[in-house]
């Protein structure tokens, strides 16, 4: 083989005139084309790919790719048609051919789906094999020019045209691809009604009609499967969906609704996945969300009996949760869902409105109505006023109850759904809001807890009590009244000592500054820190008096609360009643002296101040030595207010066995009647407590009643709480106590959207009506809701005063004037 | 399958230390190439037999990684025979599987001229679908065809180049297009080229394609119309195309 360098070199000249170059192509072809066949038969491990390459190699070569393709294509086109095909449509049986409606019954459903999956297995394996032998061609034709349309691509369009699309009898039009969707339809609703079928089969051919395409450029879109099989596939199940949405609602269960739609999307989901193609998820899903739910959800969620109200009623989490995640899937805002569970909020809410008026009710049936118990006399009046205080707590603790179980399915069910959130709070609050007492009732609430509630709790759960309460002051709008409320219990609790814990009280402070602003709890804070003054005045006083030497036996240990009028409530510091100015009550001489004494220790502290004494508020704790007829004495100490130290004071200069009337004891000291008769009945009446005796002996106070010191006084304990009478404890309000609360409260309105009409005219000069009204509301909606008449009042009002002026008509405008 | 006389495939020594950089694994499979370890297919040529991985052949002949694709005869036996190729060439193919730079400059197996194997190779890399074997083999085509131009072999490989490759694959020709148009006024000397250009198919064509594009143009001054006019190559001239004057051209070159 050697050759020299210098050797002339020839080019080989084989194979390259026009003559041989037919002859090579003829046989190159022959022996290429008899190997393909024998690859149909699956005959390929015979062959050696080398040689079958070299055959085509060389034909390209020879400029001859065009023709190889063409007879490629034509070879395997005449395979298909005079072997597959007849082989597809040999698996054809007759019962496929049926017509789709009778396959209701049952054997022939059998046969038909036995008949269906023999076809299916016929088809995969033809589609398989050609699929296999054209990979193979492919592969021993690489070495052909690429061209437009691979011959792979070309011979599975020629297997669409000839295979699937041909008819299967000259005399007929119907097609193995139509055989083939038909079966598989009719597999699918097999399985819809419960029914197991051979996935992995139907899977296959989907595969195939996945694999083949409209046209030869093979986009996306033109997929035999969406083009052919889809569509079909969706009407059909349209039409399944829109039946089994009708069947399921005739079962009128909510529950049973719910399971079994989230059963068929899982089913269909499950079915795109293994049987079909993904391709359809999305679509499918669409179908089952318009027919299933859509069209129904509203009806199920509506269900009598066993609906959402039910759901909610029962506590049904689970099911709640399902039917919360169907109406999310069809509509972000669940608007039936919402609007459902809405009305329960509101019903039930009306409910424990109602049990709480028919618990305040109950003790007194006969009277027609709560608006007449003022005409009553006041024993009558007191117990429906104790049971309206119970069914006000009643109805707080029912309200939280409430709340804690819509938390809990918000959570649990409504997978702590935003919009969820807001209708629930939404509806909460029209309620709440509705209830007119409902500041009033929640500051009683946590007047009862902070004085007995929370004793014997952990802080947490202090801590959590108190936060349901901060939520339900949340929901309250007129946040003002509710201020007005606590302050007035709010004082009684820090003036009678009788909160259990300073630090819950300032914990409540505090919750309230971080939930309604620094402005809401300014006054409550000012409360306390007249509380802490007054402590270390009361011990700078006793200081001063011990350095002053007087060694009375007999002293007085003062105890003084100093309180700035502004801050505390009004009705506690005011000294008109029905709008008469009252004289003071005339103190007994030892404490008319130490009241003197304290003026003046105070005013040489603080000069300019005047100081006026609220007996009212106030208690003493007495020694009393009661005279046995015996000849024994008994002493007891006993805790009265003190106006009833006043009274007892009085009996001292009364000689055993004499009496004081009432009109005597009133002249004497100047009590204002309510006050005096209160404190009577609690000496005279209360049974525990009968340190005085009153003739005759009835439970009411008369101007002629006569009393007698009652030196027969017996108790077993040697200290004794003598309570006023309806007087220390805090309760709902009367009627008539209302009505002037609404009149304090709207003056102090007044107040408050003048004040604010004018900041914000100062402010902006000149603006139009309509601006005006909103700015003005939206600055006071953190406290109360303005009525906008009377914010209109307020503005004329103004007017008239000078304050602003109209500067223009239309629109109406005004102006600030300096 | 069995050769007559099963041949051990030599590696030159300057081979195998060819480039002190490549990493240890070019290293590791040249060994294993050497020693034919773990060796799964055996390539038979007209003359030698070689014991190959798979792995590494597939992965860079598209004709190889396809013929695993199925079973065919060749994968039940894991022997494949090409005999139809040149055996050089398909060693040299070999050689550049494992990383060897081989070497197309006459041998002691007996080679061609080196231009003419290029071709070869070139071919081969074209017909088993491994194009960086066929960038390797023009890139050594164009450093001979430089030097080789006017040795015998010239228009034999424009003749093999021509009828080896589809006329799409420019890969050869433009280099042989280009340079005969660079020496074409020598090589029309050659009766050989001669032979070729009127022989080889689509050669002319494309010479004439490459003209467009003037090496230099002449401008002559014609003394009867008193025109200029001007002429692409180095072509005879006899007439003036103005007005047919016929004069010995090459005084009446203007400068």
């Amino acid at each position: 083989m050697a050759m020299r360098a210098r050797q002339k070199i020839r080019a080989p000249r084989k194979g390259l005139g026009a003559a041989t170059g037919v002859d090579a192509f003829e046989s190159n072809w022959k022996a290429l084309s008899s190997s393909l066949k024998r690859i149909h038969t699956k005959n390929a491990s015979e062959l050696s790919f080398e040689q079958l390459y070299r055959d085509s190699y060389n034909i390209v070569r020879y400029q001859r790719g065009d023709e190889l393709y063409e007879r490629t294509k034509q070879l395997e086109k005449e395979w298909l048609c005079e072997e597959v095909q007849k082989r597809v449509v040999g698996g054809i049986s007759s019962s496929l051919l049926l017509a789709n409606e009778v396959v209701d019954i049952q054997d022939q459903a059998v046969e038909r789906r036995a008949a269906g999956e023999r076809f299916l297995m016929v088809l995969k394996e033809a589609w398989e094999d050609h699929q296999l032998c054209m990979k193979m061609f492919t592969d021993v034709l690489m070495y052909m020019d690429p061209r437009k349309v691979s011959i792979y691509a070309a011979a599975m369009a020629l297997f669409r045209d000839h295979v699937l699309r041909s008819p299967i009898r000259s005399d007929a039009t119907t097609t193995a691809g139509d055989v083939l969707k038909s079966t598989v339809l009719f597999m699918i609703q097999l399985e819809r009604s419960g029914h197991m079928i051979d996935r992995a089969l139907i899977r296959h051919c989907i595969y195939m009609l996945e694999g083949l395409y409209e046209t030869q450029a093979e986009e996306e879109s033109s997929k035999l499967y969406l083009t052919s099989f889809e569509p079909e596939f969706l009407e059909t199940s349209t039409a399944f969906y829109k039946a089994e949405g009708k069947r399921l609602l005739e079962m009128a269960d909510a529950a049973v609704f719910c399971i079994a739609a989230l059963d068929r999307i899982t089913e269909e989901k499950e079915r795109c996945l293994y049987t079909l193609s993904h391709l359809s998820e999305h679509k499918i899903k669409e179908v089952l969300d318009n027919e299933l739910l859509r069209n129904n959800l509203a009806e199920v969620i509506n269900l009598e009996g066993t609906g959402v109200r039910a759901m909610l009623d029962n506590d049904r989490l689970d099911i709640l949760g399902k039917i919360y995640s169907l109406n999310a899937r069809v509509d972000t805002k669940k608007a039936h869902l919402t609007a459902a569970v809405q009305k329960r909020v509101v019903e039930m809410g009306k409910e424990i409105h109602t049990a709480s008026v028919a618990i305040a009710q109950a003790p007194a049936p006969l009277k027609p109505n709560g608006a007449e118990a003022g005409q009553k006399k006041d024993k009558e009046k007191e117990k429906p006023a104790n049971q309206l205080t119970t069914s006000a707590i009643k109805w707080v603790n029912d309200i939280l109850l409430l709340k804690q179980k819509f938390d809990n399915i918000w959570q649990q069910s409504f997978q702590s759904d935003q919009v969820m959130q807001t209708a629930i709070t939404a509806s909460f609050s029209d309620f709440i809001n509705s209830t007119p007492r409902s500041s009033e009732f929640l500051s009683l609430f946590f007047d009862e807890n902070l004085k007995k509630g929370i004793k014997g709790k952990t802080e947490v759960e202090v801590d959590s009590l108190l936060d349901n309460g901060i939520t339900l002051l949340r929901y309250v709008k007129d946040k003002d009244l509710f201020e007005a409320y606590y302050k007035k219990h709010l004082s009684r609790r820090l003036l009678m000592k009788r909160s259990v814990s300073m630090d819950a009280e300032r914990q409540m402070i505090s919750k309230m500054k971080m939930e309604v602003g620094n402005q809401f709890t300014q006054r409550l804070e000012a409360m306390f820190k007249d509380m802490t003054v007054s402590e270390d005045l009361t011990s700078s006083y006793k200081q001063y008096i011990d350095r002053q030497g007087d060694p009375d036996a007999k002293r007085i240990d003062l105890d003084i609360n100093v309180l700035t009028s502004t801050m505390w409530p009004m009705e506690i510091m005011s000294s008109t009643r029905d709008g008469q100015v009252e004289l003071p009550c005339i103190f007994p001489r030892e404490i008319e002296t130490a009241k003197h004494s304290f003026e003046k220790f105070y005013l040489s502290k603080h000069s300019g101040r005047k100081l006026s004494w609220q007996p009212s508020m106030g208690t003493a704790d007495i020694r009393a030595t009661f005279q046995r007829s015996n000849g024994k004495t008994q002493r007891h100490e006993l805790n009265v207010s003190t106006y009833a130290l006043i009274i007892l004071l009085l009996f001292n200069d009364v000689p055993t066995g004499e009496s004081l009337t009432f009109e005597e004891i009133q002249a004497r000291t100047r009590i204002p009647d309510n006050d005096l008769i209160r404190n009577l009945q609690s000496l005279a009446v209360a049974p525990k407590t009968r340190v005085l005796k009153k003739e005759p002996m009835s439970k009411d106070v008369k101007p002629t009643d006569k009393f007698f010191f009652n030196n027969e006084f017996q108790s077993p304990f040697m200290k004794v709480r003598i309570g006023v009478v309806s007087g220390g404890a805090n309760k709902v309000e009367s009627q008539d106590q209302r009505k002037e609360t609404e009149k304090k409260m709207n003056d102090e309105r007044g107040a408050s959207i003048e004040a604010a009409v004018v900041r914000i005219m100062k402010q902006r000069k000149k603006l139009i009506h309509s601006n005006l009204i909103s700015e003005v509301l939206s600055q006071l909606s953190a406290r109360f809701v303005p009525d906008v008449n009377m914010v209109k009042r307020r503005i004329e009002s103004l007017i008239d005063r000078e304050y602003l002026e109209r500067v223009a008509e239309d629109p109406p405008t005004y102006g600030y004037v300096a | 399958m069995s050769s007559d006389q099963p041949m051990t495939v030599k590696i030159k020594a300057e081979a195998m230390e060819a480039d002190e950089n490549e990493g240890d694994l070019t290293r590791s499979i040249q060994r294993y190439f050497q020693t034919s370890t773990f060796s799964d297919l055996t390539i038979i040529t007209k003359d030698q037999k070689f014991e190959v991985h798979k792995l590494i052949v597939c992965g860079q002949s598209e004709f190889f990684s396809r013929l695993f694709n199925h079973n065919w005869k060749e994968v039940t036996e894991n022997v494949i025979t090409l005999e139809d190729d040149d055996p050089r060439a398909l060693e040299a193919m070999i050689h550049f599987f494992y990383g060897f730079n081989y070497d197309s400059s006459g041998s002691d197996q007996g080679r061609t001229s080196p231009m003419l194997f290029n071709v070869k190779v070139y071919q081969i890399g074209d017909k088993y679908g491994i194009p960086n074997l066929k960038a390797q083999a023009k890139e050594k085509f164009s450093v001979a065809i430089k030097t080789c131009w006017d040795m015998d072999d010239f228009p034999a490989a424009i003749t093999s180049a021509y009828s080896t490759t589809s006329s799409a694959d420019r890969g050869l020709r433009d280099l042989l297009v280009s340079t005969s148009l660079e020496h074409i006024n020598d090589l029309l000397k050659n009766d050989d080229f001669k032979q070729a250009l009127g022989e080889t198919l689509g050669f002319a064509a494309d010479l004439v394609q490459r003209q467009d594009h003037p090496v230099s143009t002449i401008t002559y001054h014609c003394p009867k119309c008193d025109m200029n006019w001007g002429l692409q190559s180095s072509g005879k001239v006899q007439y003036c195309p103005l007005c047919s004057y016929s004069i010995d051209w090459r005084r009446n070159v203007k400068k």
